[in-house]
């Protein structure tokens, strides 16, 4: 099939067009979006068609010779498999509309060329990611990922503020691939003699026979410091720093520095989806039969998403806030995962990646017609001004918050239950992150499109670049989680996954389960959620004439200002590295100083040399008479050293 | 004796003897003096070809009565001289126009080239005190040469005292080997001290006494401390074209007599640790004086001499492991340094001829006049210092200290460590006149040249009156040569002198 054979080029149309753009056509606006939109298009037309053309179940893979010396080689190649297939999809349809859209977010900005070679570059490299056939391909795109977002998140670098954020999610993801090295040096020296005779390096489709050979052949321990738990772990580690896990997921709120657009390309389809994509990819390392990798992630998801989920509570800024819901929601995914559902995960972060972008431009959109203003408390009652945005923020939100039959509710449902399965304790914390997320993603969508403007500016809704993608993202937003629902059978799962294995479909089944402690009670928790929100930011109750959110901010105030500080993370981060640096500053200092410096450099390398030379240049008086004596004193120094 | 023979092996020495006939007669006749410098240039650079395309060197042949020998190491010593004398020769053209009766450089500088090939087949000890001394006294003519400068005049002096003096310490060797061997042929007295050892007839003292006198003689040619006083005084005050043929050519006619003499002929227990102690005494002096000389602000010529120094230095570590490897890789390395100290030494022509200084200072800005020259002096600088900028420098100086470091020879390492602390001390003077070159502002001779030649230029005067300057073409091309080495030539070079010690006839 010819789309098979080159779905390669679904991941170098936005390389062409990044290079061209870089090279050629900066200098026009229209030909630059051109490029970059078109690529971004054919792309998702070619894959597209490679969707409704793949129906193996096994991957379809070629790879090429990179790097060989002698055992020791590198592929690089193009796999095509259904998982594969869905991140194409969902990357290339998100990325083509929220480049739509930043035309005319980016309209007025000096580096609308340069944004969109970036853009190019990015999504690129996020393909690249999806097609790797091996865990180093992918480790080198997920260096690239992480560059571009370098890029993009300081893309107004001018900003200290974005200057900042762009190098902190870059040293924070740093500290992730760190890992995520380490973990596939392990991996590799384990595996040395299992990549022979053409089986390409650390190649995805043969990972779970390189992990048994490993164990049984090379003597890998299955728990201990050197085992699969801990290269599986530390594998994790790449996709903790890159999904934004706690307690690496301090980067990700800073992130919303740069510009709108990419905030909900990361956020959406891209960067945040990679360390998923990952896990879902070295699944078969993490669920090894022994090995406690997979306890360990179900437990960093389950608590990242309860611990994001109590800082947006409070955030006022709204792309901060909905930056928070990204890193709960991530931490359902990362959950679910750890829960063993690789393929839920993915669901998840298909309809995530759909509702997410949709709420994300839809910031930018009240953004951009607040005249640049974040901060809630200076928002309010804009669905009269803005009705297209606010109608497809409404849609998001309730998607998130899991309104039933809605995209969200599936597969944030399927999650919950599947905790249910495994673990009470995880469930719980699941179940009450809906209720929190509910809550808060209410509490957004009220302040600022309900009630009555609080602000200065004249918002006004957005033109049509702005508010087509929104309108276009809002369709799968509600429908897409039907095809992974009971109702119509799990065609979405079964997909990825034709061994999933369901416990029963249709109405039937599904009405069964809402009777169900995991079926009532998130649903429940949605309702609560969501009229506690109504009653607080839009009934505005009192209690003792007093709102209900200001009591509760006086009540509680060590929990809101926790909630509001982010419960200190960056500052216990500073404290400790600080205290770190203080001390190694001191002693480096002294070493600097004193040694190297004091020593060696002032010492020896100036002080010494010039007194070695001045010495030895007295030898050097010009008189002849000297010259010959010194010559004959070295004959002499020679006879009598070796006659004595 | 033959004479077919020997004519066809010292083909090369006819030509050159040939070219000094003409040119004493061009000298008479050519009023513009240009023409001896191309002359020469042209036999010297004939005489290599010839010499490098003669199937000479395949089988070791004496002749002259066993004077001389040709084997594939004189051969490939005497392609390496003329080719290098031919730059000299070239880089010198113009130089020496300013002096004196020009014309007459180049038959001098023609016979002390003879002299230098002639030690390169070496084979009995008169020939080598004949080549030795009509390298030297030529070479004492050249450093004289221009003789209305005072400097000039003194290095001539110090230059015929010093070298007086060596030459006696090397008959008082040669007597000595003389007496208890009764020949001057290498190879007689080669097989005569086996056999005067095997019956432990050869006194040590006397053995000592020999191989003092022989490496103190030679360490003399090698400017190596501590018999190296003469160099930094002398390269200063004689031209600079001298001063260049001094670093070069009768290093590598030192060298190749070393190779013979220590190699082949007399070599003992105590000869080592005396070549040791001369390395890490020119390693050591040459570097750290040489900073000195960067600080105060110098002479170039002087820096140079210093470097020139050191870098006998790292090859006498390699000569004092005399294993095939390592000398092999001294073979290579002074072919490198030969090619790199005339680019640097042509630059340094080329800079007197257009300011009439050498001090270090003036050369501060230089890129800002002539980038082009500016950029291949560097290059030579820092392949003189083993950076793998243009990587033959670097190539070289690996091989040679890699080659020692495993020669088996016991203190081998240490010797290898002190030359590597030596070429990062040496960074310092080699880097501090490239920054000075290229980041520093025009010194002030710089800066009053451009009025100079403005003045010039609106006078309707030419200053020159090449083409295109001698020693700016020597500079580009031993700098091309060097480049083209680095890229397709080091392995064949390695071969061809790894060859050149196999094949060592005695």
């Amino acid at each position: 099939m010819a789309n098979l054979e080159n779905a390669w080029l679904i991941a170098l149309y936005p390389l062409i067009s990044a290079l061209l753009i870089m090279f050629f056509t900066h200098k026009s606006r229209p030909l630059s979006m051109g490029l970059s939109v078109s690529a971004v298009a054919i792309g998702f037309i070619h894959s597209l068609v490679l969707f409704l053309n793949f129906h193996d179940n096994h991957a379809h893979e070629v790879n090429f010779n990179w790097i060989k010396a002698g055992d020791f080689h590198l592929e690089m190649g193009y796999l095509v498999d259904k998982l594969a297939i869905g991140m194409l999809l969902t990357v290339t349809l998100v990325s083509f509309l929220v480049q739509i859209y930043t035309h005319a977010y980016m309209d007025e900005d000096e580096g609308y060329t340069r944004f969109y070679s970036y853009l190019s570059l990015f999504t690129f490299s996020m393909l690249g990611l999806v097609i790797s056939t091996n865990l180093f391909q992918m480790y080198f795109f997920w260096e690239l990922v992480g560059v571009c977002s370098f890029l993009l998140i300081g893309f107004w670098w001018y900003k200290p503020s974005a200057a900042h954020a762009c190098k902190k999610a870059f040293v924070t993801n740093r500290v992730g691939d760190a890992g995520f090295l380490i973990g596939l040096m392990l991996l590799y020296a384990f595996t040395k003699d299992f990549w022979v005779n053409g089986i390409a390096t650390m190649s995805f489709t043969s990972l779970q026979e390189a992990i048994n050979y490993a164990i049984h052949n090379n003597g890998l321990e299955l728990l201990g410091w050197v085992s699969v738990t801990s290269i599986g772990l530390l594998i994790f580690m790449g996709a903790m720093a890159k999904s934004a896990q706690f307690p690496l997921h301090i980067w990700l709120p800073d992130a919303m520095e740069g510009p709108t657009p990419i905030s909900a390309l990361i956020h959406a389809a891209t960067m945040v989806a990679a360390g998923v994509y990952l896990l879902a990819r070295i699944f078969p390392i993490c669920s090894i039969e022994g090995s406690a990798a997979l306890p360990v992630i179900a437990w960093i998801g389950g608590i990242t998403a309860i611990f994001a989920a109590t800082i947006a509570l409070t955030q006022n800024d709204i792309k901060k806030a909905l930056a928070y819901s990204t890193c709960s929601q991530l931490g359902y995914m990362v959950l679910a995962v750890g829960l063993g559902a690789p393929i839920i995960a993915m669901f998840h972060l298909i309809t995530h990646a759909m509702f997410k972008a949709m709420l994300f431009l839809g910031s930018g959109s009240v953004i951009l017609g607040c005249h640049h203003e974040q901060d809630m408390r200076e928002m309010g009652g804009l669905r009269k001004y803005m009705p297209i945005t606010a109608i497809t923020f409404l849609i998001g939100t309730l998607s998130i918050s899991g309104l039933p039959f809605m995209s969200g509710f599936w597969s944030k449902d399927m999650i919950i239950a599947k905790a249910f399965e495994v673990s009470p304790a995880l469930f719980w914390i699941a179940t009450s992150t809906a209720l929190l997320t509910a809550f808060y993603m209410f509490r957004i969508y009220f302040k600022t499109f309900e009630g009555e403007y609080r602000g200065h500016a004249h918002p006004h809704e957005q033109p049509l670049a702005v508010t087509v993608p929104l309108m276009v993202l809002a369709v799968p937003s509600i429908i897409l989680g039907l095809w992974g629902s009971p109702l119509l059978g799990y065609p979405l799962i079964h997909y990825f996954d034709s061994h999933f294995h369901a416990h029963g479909t249709g109405w039937g089944f599904f009405l069964h389960e809402l009777s169900q402690p995991m079926g009532y009670l998130p649903l429940l928790s949605f309702i609560i959620g969501t009229s506690v929100a109504y009653l607080v930011y839009v009934k505005k109750k009192t209690i003792n004439d007093k709102l209900v959110n200001v009591l509760a901010k006086e009540q509680f105030a060590w929990l809101y200002k926790g909630s509001v500080n982010k419960w200190y993370i960056d500052e216990a981060y500073e404290f400790v590295i600080g205290l770190f640096m203080k001390f190694f500053r001191a002693t480096w200092k002294f070493f600097e100083r004193v040694v190297i410096e004091g020593i060696f450099i002032n010492g020896f390398a100036w002080r010494g040399s010039e007194l070695v030379g001045e010495i030895l240049k007295l030898t050097q008086n010009g008189r002849v008479q000297s010259y010959i004596a010194i010559m004959f004193v070295g004959l002499l120094f020679f006879v009598v050293m070796f006659l004595v | 004796m033959d004479w077919n023979l020997v004519s066809k092996i010292l083909l090369p020495e006819f030509i050159i003897l040939g070219a000094v006939l003409i040119t004493i007669l061009l000298s008479l006749i050519d009023k513009t003096k240009k023409y001896t410098g191309l002359v020469a240039t042209f036999a010297l650079f004939l005489a290599a070809l010839v010499a490098a395309i003669s199937t000479q060197g395949e089988e070791v042949t004496k002749i002259l009565n066993s004077a001389f020998i040709s084997d594939s190491l004189s051969r490939y010593l005497r392609v390496l001289i003329y080719g290098i004398a031919a730059l000299i020769a070239l880089a010198a053209t113009k130089y020496i126009e300013k002096f004196e009766s020009p014309a007459e450089y180049f038959p001098i500088f023609l016979t002390a080239t003879l002299g230098a090939g002639f030690l390169a087949g070496v084979n009995d000890f008169l020939t080598l005190f004949i080549g030795l001394e009509t390298l030297g006294l030529s070479a004492i003519l050249l450093v004289s040469y221009s003789r209305k400068l005072q400097k000039s005049n003194e290095s001539a002096i110090k230059y015929l005292l010093t070298a007086a003096v060596a030459t006696g310490i090397l008959l008082f060797a040669i007597s000595l080997l003389y007496g208890i061997t009764a020949s001057t042929n290498f190879a007689q007295v080669a097989s005569r001290i086996v056999q005067l050892e095997s019956i432990s007839l050869l006194s040590v003292p006397l053995k000592i006494l020999i191989s003092a006198l022989l490496v103190g003689a030679i360490a003399f040619k090698l400017a190596a401390a501590p018999f190296h006083n003469w160099t930094p005084d002398v390269y200063y005050g004689a031209p600079t074209s001298s001063t260049l043929f001094l670093s070069v050519i009768s290093k590598i006619a030192g060298f190749a007599v070393a190779i013979r003499v220590f190699g082949t002929v007399f070599h003992n227990e105590f000869l080592l640790p005396m070549l040791s102690i001369i390395a890490v005494l020119s390693i050591i002096v040459g570097n750290y004086v040489g900073i000195i000389q960067i600080i105060s602000r110098g002479s170039v010529k002087k820096l140079l001499a210093y470097s020139s120094i050191a870098q006998s230095g790292y090859l006498l570590v390699a000569l004092a492991c005399l294993r095939l490897e390592s000398v092999g890789s001294l073979l290579l390395y002074i072919t490198i340094y030969a090619i790199m100290n005339t680019c640097a030494f042509a630059c340094v022509i080329y800079f007197e001829q257009e300011t009439g200084s050498d001090s270090v200072f003036d050369f501060a800005g230089w890129i800002q006049k002539k980038p082009m020259l500016t950029i291949i002096f560097s290059i030579a600088l820092f392949n003189l210092a083993g950076l793998p900028f243009v990587p033959a420098g670097f190539i070289a100086k690996f091989f040679l200290f890699s080659t020692s470091f495993s020669s088996g020879l016991i203190y081998a390492p240490y010797l290898v460590i002190i030359a590597l602390i030596g070429s990062v001390i040496a960074l310092f003077y080699y880097l501090y006149l490239a920054k000075l070159m290229i980041v520093d502002e025009p010194s002030f001779a710089l800066k009053q040249l451009e009025t100079v030649e403005v003045v010039a230029v609106t006078e309707g005067t030419s200053k020159c009156g090449y083409s295109y300057d001698p020693a700016r073409l020597t500079a580009m091309l031993s700098v091309g040569v060097l480049i083209i080495v680095s890229i397709f030539g080091m392995d064949y070079l390695q071969g061809v002198s790894e060859m050149a010690i196999y094949k060592i006839g005695v």
